[in-house]
């Protein structure tokens, strides 16, 4: 196996090799074979498929002791294992008749195997569920006298109508398969137990140098018998980015152009990645050398450098100080601070602002604001009540640099009344006691599947009505993991429309088809049977949070990393699957390990991101890196948050806002209430909270427009306060250092001079801020 | 059939009065707003008494004998009165009754400790804090969009209380506190706290400073008639009493924690039954030994610290008592031995802490497992458990009954199981989310079954008419095991009024859901129809409704119930407080004002409910009372009609306020509250 460390290898001279994949060739009986491929390493660390070069007989057989290939000069080998046939004799539906509708598009969401078929014909999505297939496929589609003349087969190769067209040869291994499956009496499978269980695919990840590169996919499942079994033609591919990178049917995958992509592989319900990278060509000579601050900027560094795209020079002092304050603290900083960074020589300035931000009380409430949302708190019957609970809880959390492992327990083990507010000095806790109302709807199947989303990563949504088409997760999964909620109830208490989240004494979740009463299960893991006394959650919420959690820190790490980039390692930030890989899988385990060996502490988590070069590089593309939008070459320009747009415009102008509901000097940041905070908020992406979903970053013609001619902006405009004692030259230093953390332009300072001169100076200034206002300078980050 | 002895908790009962015909308009007094709500005893306070159909209130009247109130003035929306409350008058909350002859309707009006002020406006902003003195008591209002901001000084170290009293004293106000550094910055803030919507802060000070205290409505809520008491100051506050109950004629030890206790000087149970002397203080907590006295009544009654910031809750009862020391019975293995029947008193102090109590019985035996806890105001939400030797659990309760949306919560859970044999059995207490703290008290009764039942009037003032028949509710409650039909009658009623028994089946009256599901209610509601006859006389009294079954025979007390802040409970009085009035023929229900300018017109719309049943001839609107220049025209308004349109046309400027008037046949059978012209904006 490739080590997916690959971005982090050095890339030194070394001897170049050849080897073969898989490495360890493992034949099931005396007809099985396995396709394998070569790949030549060259003295700077890129890997070559040369398997049609190099590689002859393919595939390997049981008549073989070892594939050995000589190559180049160089020689590779790999043992061959024979071992027992897995299974009786023939041809199983469920192992060789029913991937071959996965791969050849038939059980596809588009195809058969979306909700209701096509045309009388319906297959379970993805092959996931093997009998009702036999069972849809037996029914009418066959001819046992006449195996050729099936519907099924007639259907495939499109000798007769067929909406799908033609999806195999008569003369293809599909066609083959099915036809002597059919000859056989068309049985299904005496023991429909012995199911993929894996699937694996080699190489796992490959950098291609250029277009028009190929590069062949093996793929190997593994079966519950223990067997394994060549299914490099038996499985689906497609790719995530064909703009990238595309991929044939026999699993050849071609770059295209730069970047990169994944190319998902599945069959009979079980579904892996290969990670392709395409560069424009190896490393130059004249690459530089970068300097790193801490390990962030050595792996992104490290695979730029692989990828030959040179990164972007550092911001300046203004840049970096303007973004720092926006992404920490939702703020501008104040002129004062502004001209107090930009004198200073020290050479830990850039540290010293960031742990000063990183202990603002307005960075808590930017946080407190994300989690309320990403909660949907103040939705339903908790209200506004509610969200301020929430929100007052998360942004006590944050003040306190309450170890994020702690803040989730808390959160999963609430219980209580949920307009109850403690005082935070009385000793009871201070809990969102709504969290399991105002962000779901009351039952266990949606706390599963909305947790698991939350801090996991993890999108189970799919396993609750079926088979994961896309991931491994079975609606046992799905089912067993809503069990820790089957207690979590809603009662309706007291005088005054109280309710309160409470872990009832009774309550179970059953599974849909099975109606089995579920037992409580950990994703991969340990059952937790119910017990009379005692709350079943308290055992989630300790596997969840364990250091060693593969889901629980690699997605805070992630959805951090979101927060000051713009793009996740994954994107979408919860959605962590073998089919969605990372970008940086490295560096996000590196992270992740280092935010668990912190106990969970999130400032020290923001502290290593915020201090690396890779988050402290410009904007400016180059030549090099203009196209890159996923590597982390330069800092990338996104639009501000909505409230961080509102606020800021307050802070530009000196009018602050005012919020239905909320004392007067409340900043759009601490409007914690769902739907509150007017029209300007709403068209820039805060959200309803109806459901769990990011916030939409796409600038619209609606936001423009409202800024161009919205009141928000004029009435801040009108109102604002030109200070008389100020000359016109320090009123325009005021301005920008006020709105865009820097100093004008000599060009800017002698137009708006001019201006200011000859005319009415309150209108001149009164322009000059509604241009910088509506500056893309000003609405973005950058 | 031995009768219950001590029955402190209660059912719950909608507050349904209804009229047999056609529904009477509200047109008895209704209390809306009462400002200040409360004073300092040993004062005298003028207060003003908001709200509708106030016209000739007559009256004023305090259960307490140490209160009094004179009638100043009335209007139909207005009436003012002076309030002398004597030095003895017990601290908190009594009910207020309003008298007129066409009804009676009772408000709360508090009895503080302390100099009271009233707030001052502007105070909207932090610059226009007002200085908070301790102790302080200051009334306010809250009206839509009000901030009121007040400044105070702590030092390091200082505890302070923060308690605003709003619907737990009958208003309508929805209030918020945030206490704010000098920055701005909130320190501390309380919107609901718990069971009510008052909020309430205690916070102890880490720097010698000032500091802001900000009132507001919970989202910037609020109305004229929005009151609230703000109590701050360092004075005693009592969170826990334990044992929080006592036998009548037993010296007991009581424990008092909360904050500020060194100082306590005393303390007095109820309206001066008993007093209560300290033995050792500290800051967070007293020892005072209290006798009750021989002839006390079992029942809740209020323990007051002296100058204290709030009452707490103590229980009178016949059952042998005891407190739980701290720790001692949360082994369900080893779990503490107890003789039947007894009160436990205990603490659940840290989250997942539960009691368990041993106890034997010596043949098959119904027992009783009630828990008081949220009705004496303590934060605890129990649930009870019952487990027999084996460890197996043979029942559980949480809540008895929860808010249905018809009915509110009664937490408090009250577990009725009958054991099949001898032996020994175990009975658990905890927080039903688990939940711990030092404040977590509960009193917990462990007895045998008494079967009995009660019965409850809702509502505490009824308007009857003559020549009408009335419906009022009356729910039967059956407890511990009761099982028979329970006849419900009125004894000795008053001349003119005739009232059927009615019988009370077994059997919980059903009510749909909003999804369409059944719910029960938690007892048995009959209707009790007053036949008033038309020649009946003048009476504003009481009428008793009681209960009767198999020799046993119970007096239903009335419950008031307050729709708009959803508060239930016992009313001082036991009896519903009648008037026996006319119906007007007509009830004419118009704005309270009207925005007219000189020489404009304007449309009134007039609601139009005909009482004068069986008439049809049509009805003629018209205006009364109306200062020169204003006139009005109106077509008849049929009988059918309930909605009318008056055109008026004002000649001069501001001409003061009008009646409407309803005529059939050129006799006026109905008039309209005044209505005040207001020049338009």
């Amino acid at each position: 196996m490739k080590p997916l460390l690959l971005a982090l290898l050095p890339l030194t001279a070394s001897a170049a090799s050849l080897s073969i994949q898989p490495p360890r060739i493992v034949l099931h009986g005396p007809h099985a074979t396995q396709l394998y491929t070569v790949t030549f390493t060259d003295n700077q660390g890129y890997e070559h498929d040369v398997t049609t070069e190099c590689a002859s007989p393919n595939p390997a057989r049981a008549t073989m002791r070892a594939v050995a290939v000589s190559c180049r000069g160089l020689r590779a080998t790999a043992p061959v294992i024979i071992a027992p046939a897995a299974r009786a004799p023939g041809i199983s539906f469920v192992n060789d008749v029913s991937p071959i509708f996965t791969m050849s598009g038939c059980a596809g969401a588009n195809c058969h195997g979306s909700l209701r078929g096509q045309r009388g014909f319906k297959l379970s999505l993805f092959g996931v569920e093997p009998k009702l297939d036999f069972d849809a496929v037996a029914a009418q589609r066959i001819n046992r006298q006449q195996p050729e003349q099936s519907l099924l087969l007639k259907k495939a190769t499109a000798e007769t109508g067929h909406g799908g067209g033609l999806r195999f040869a008569a003369d293809s291994l599909q066609y083959r398969t099915i036809r002597d499956w059919i000859a056989q009496g068309a049985p299904y499978d005496q023991d429909d137990s012995v199911r993929a269980v894996s699937l694996r695919v080699y190489p796992e990840e490959r950098i291609l140098l250029g277009p028009q590169q190929k590069q062949q996919l093996i793929a190997v499942a593994t079966y519950s018998d223990g067997s394994v079994r060549d299914v490099t033609r038996l499985v689906q591919y497609s790719s995530n980015g064909p703009d990238t990178a595309q991929v044939t049917a026999n699993g050849v995958v071609t770059a295209l152009e730069a970047g990169e992509t994944a190319i998902m592989v599945r069959t009979m319900g079980q579904a892996v990645a290969a990670r392709i990278l395409v560069a424009a060509g190896p490393t130059a000579a004249d690459y530089p050398r970068l300097a790193a601050n801490n390990f962030v900027d050595e792996h992104i560094f490290s695979k730029l450098r692989r990828l030959n795209i040179r990164p972007s020079g550092p911001a300046t002092d203004s840049e970096f100080l303007r973004r720092v304050y926006l992404d920490t603290v939702g703020l501008l900083p104040t002129e004062a601070d502004t001209r107090r960074f930009l004198a200073s020589t020290a050479p830990d300035k850039r540290r010293a602002e960031i742990d000063r931000l990183l202990n603002r009380r307005e960075f808590a409430e930017l946080w407190a604001l994300k989690f309320t949302e990403l909660f949907r708190a103040g939705t339903r019957e908790a209200g506004a009540k509610g969200a301020r609970i929430v929100y007052n809880f998360i942004r006590d959390s944050f003040l306190a640099n309450k170890p994020y492992d702690r803040f989730v327990r808390e959160i999963l083990l609430s219980q209580g009344a949920h307009s109850f507010a403690a005082s935070s000095q009385d000793g009871l806790p201070n809990a969102p006691t709504s969290f399991y109302n105002i962000s779901f709807d009351s039952n266990a199947p949606d706390h599963a599947t909305n947790i698991s989303q939350l801090f996991l990563g993890v999108r189970l949504e799919c396993a609750k009505c079926h088979n994961h088409p896309w991931e491994k997760w079975t609606q046992d999964d799905f089912y067993g993991f809503a069990a820790f909620f089957a207690r979590v109830g809603i009662k309706e208490v007291y005088e005054n429309d109280e309710n309160a989240t409470q872990y009832m004494e009774e309550g179970a979740v059953e599974h849909p088809k099975t109606r089995k009463k579920m037992v409580a299960r950990v994703l991969d893991g340990k059952q937790v049977p119910d017990s009379q006394d005692a709350d079943i959650r308290e055992e989630l919420a300790a596997w969840m949070t364990a250091p060693d959690n593969p889901y629980f820190a690699r997605t805070m790490v992630n959805r951090v990393w979101k927060h000051y980039f713009g793009r996740g390692f994954v994107e979408e930030v919860d959605d962590f699957r073998v089919t969605n890989p990372a970008s940086h899988p490295a560096l996000l385990d590196a992270l992740a390990r280092d935010f668990a060996a912190h106990r969970f502490d999130l400032r020290h988590l923001m502290r290593t991101i915020l201090n690396s070069r890779a988050y402290q590089l410009s904007a400016e593309p180059s030549p090099s890196n203009r196209s890159d939008t996923i590597n982390f070459s330069r800092f990338p320009i996104r639009r501000l948050l909505a409230e961080t747009l509102l606020d800021t415009m307050s802070q530009a102008t000196g009018v602050p806002e005012k919020f239905p509901g909320y004392p007067p000097g409340t900043r759009a940041m601490q409007v914690y209430a769902a739907g509150a905070g007017g029209y300007l908020l709403s068209s820039f992406g805060r959200l309803s909270r109806d459901i769990l979903c990011e916030r939409d970053a796409q600038p619209d013609i609606a936001q423009t427009m409202h800024l161009i001619s919205g009141a928000t902006l004029q009435n801040k405009i009108t109102q604002a306060a030109f200070d008389p004692a100020l000359s016109n030259e320090q009123l325009l230093e005021q301005i920008y250092l006020r709105s865009l953390v820097r100093l004008p332009s000599a060009a800017e300072r002698t137009a708006v001079l001019a201006m200011a001169k000859a005319g009415d100076r309150r209108k001149v200034f009164e322009d000059l801020l509604w241009a910088i206002l509506n500056s893309k300078e000003f609405l973005y980050q950058h | 059939m031995i009768p219950r002895r001590v029955r402190l908790l209660f059912l719950t009962l909608l507050p349904l009065t209804l009229a047999a015909e056609g529904k009477v308009p509200p047109i008895w007094p209704q209390i809306q707003g009462i400002f200040p709500r409360g004073g300092q005893r040993g004062a005298a306070v003028k207060i003003t008494l908001k709200g509708r159909n106030l016209q000739q209130t007559r009256e004023l009247r305090f259960r307490s004998p140490h209160l009094t109130a004179r009638v100043l003035s009335a209007t139909p929306y207005q009436v003012e009165a002076l309030v002398t409350l004597a030095p003895s008058a017990e601290p908190g909350r009594h009910d207020l009754r309003l008298l007129a002859p066409h009804g009676s309707a009772i408000g709360y009006f508090d009895v503080g400790t302390v100099a009271e002020r009233t707030e001052k406006e502007p105070n909207n902003h932090p610059a226009q804090a007002e200085p908070l003195p301790f102790p302080a008591l200051v009334n306010g209002i809250l009206t839509a969009g009000d901030y009121d901001y007040f400044r105070l000084e702590a030092a390091a170290g200082q505890t302070l209380t923060f308690d605003v009293l709003a619907t737990r004293n009958g208003a309508s106000t929805d209030a918020a506190l945030a206490l704010l550094n000098e920055a701005g910055d909130e320190l501390a803030f309380s919107d609901d706290y718990y069971g009510f919507k008052d909020p309430h802060l205690r916070y102890t000070f880490a720097k010698t400073g000032r500091y802001l205290l900000r009132v507001h409505g919970s989202s910037e809520a609020g109305c004229d008639t929005c009151d609230y008491r703000l109590r701050a100051g360092t004075m005693p506050h009592v969170e826990t009493v334990i044992p929080a109950g006592g036998q009548p004629g037993q010296p007991t030890t009581i424990t008092l924690r909360g904050v500020n206790l060194r100082h306590l000087a005393g303390v007095t149970l109820g309206d001066g039954l008993a007093e209560g002397e300290v033995l050792t203080a500290t800051a967070t907590e007293a020892t005072v030994r209290l006798t009750v006295p021989p002839h006390a009544a079992p029942g809740v009654y209020k323990l007051h610290g002296r100058d204290a910031l709030l009452p707490a809750s103590f229980v009178v009862s016949t059952f042998p008592e005891f407190a739980v020391a701290d720790g001692s019975a949360r082994s369900r293995k080893d779990p503490l031995p107890v003789t039947l029947p007894v009160i436990a008193n205990g603490i659940l102090n840290r989250p997942r802490a539960a009691d368990h109590f041993a106890f034997r019985v010596d043949g098959p035996e119904t027992v009783v497992l009630e828990a008081h806890a949220m009705q004496l105001g303590y934060l605890t939400d129990p649930l009870v458990a019952l487990y027999d030797e084996s460890g197996n659990r043979l029942a559980w309760q949480d809540d008895p009954t929860t808010n249905t949306g018809k009915e509110p919560a009664n937490l408090d859970p009250h577990l009725v199981f009958r054991l099949p044999r001898a032996g020994r059995y175990t009975a658990m207490i905890r927080d039903a989310q688990f939940r711990g703290d030092p404040a977590f008290l509960y009193r917990l009764t462990i007895k045998k079954a008494e079967p009995d039942f009660s019965l409850r009037v809702v509502g505490t003032d009824d308007t009857l008419y003559r020549g009408r028949t009335n419906t009022i509710l009356v729910r039967v409650r059956r407890l511990e095991g009761w099982n028979e039909p329970v006849e419900v009658y009125v004894p000795h009623l008053p001349p003119g009024v005739s009232v059927q028994p009615v019988v009370a089946e077994p059997k919980n009256t059903p009510y749909t859901g909003t999804c369409g599901e059944t719910h029960y209610l938690d007892g048995t509601n009959v209707e009790m129809q007053i036949t008033v006859a038309p020649d009946a006389p003048p009476l504003a009294g009481h009428l008793e409704f009681r209960g009767r079954s198999r020799g046993v025979e119970r007096i239903a007390r009335t419950r008031y119930f307050r729709a708009r802040i959803r508060h239930i409970g016992d009313a001082e009085e036991d009896h519903l407080r009648v008037t026996i009035a006319d119906a007007p023929g007509a009830v004419l229900t118009v704005p309270p004002a009207l925005a007219l300018g000189k020489d404009h017109t304007a449309a009134l719309t007039v609601i139009v409910t005909r009482l004068d049943e069986g008439r049809a001839e049509p009805l003629d609107l018209a205006i009364e009372a109306a200062a020169d220049g204003l006139t009005a025209t109106a077509a008849p308004v049929p009988p059918t009609t309930t909605r009318a349109e008056l055109r008026l046309r004002a000649e001069a400027k501001a001409p003061g306020e009008f009646v409407v008037v309803a005529r059939r046949a050129g006799a006026v059978i109905g008039r309209s509250h005044p209505i005040r012209l207001r020049s338009p904006q």
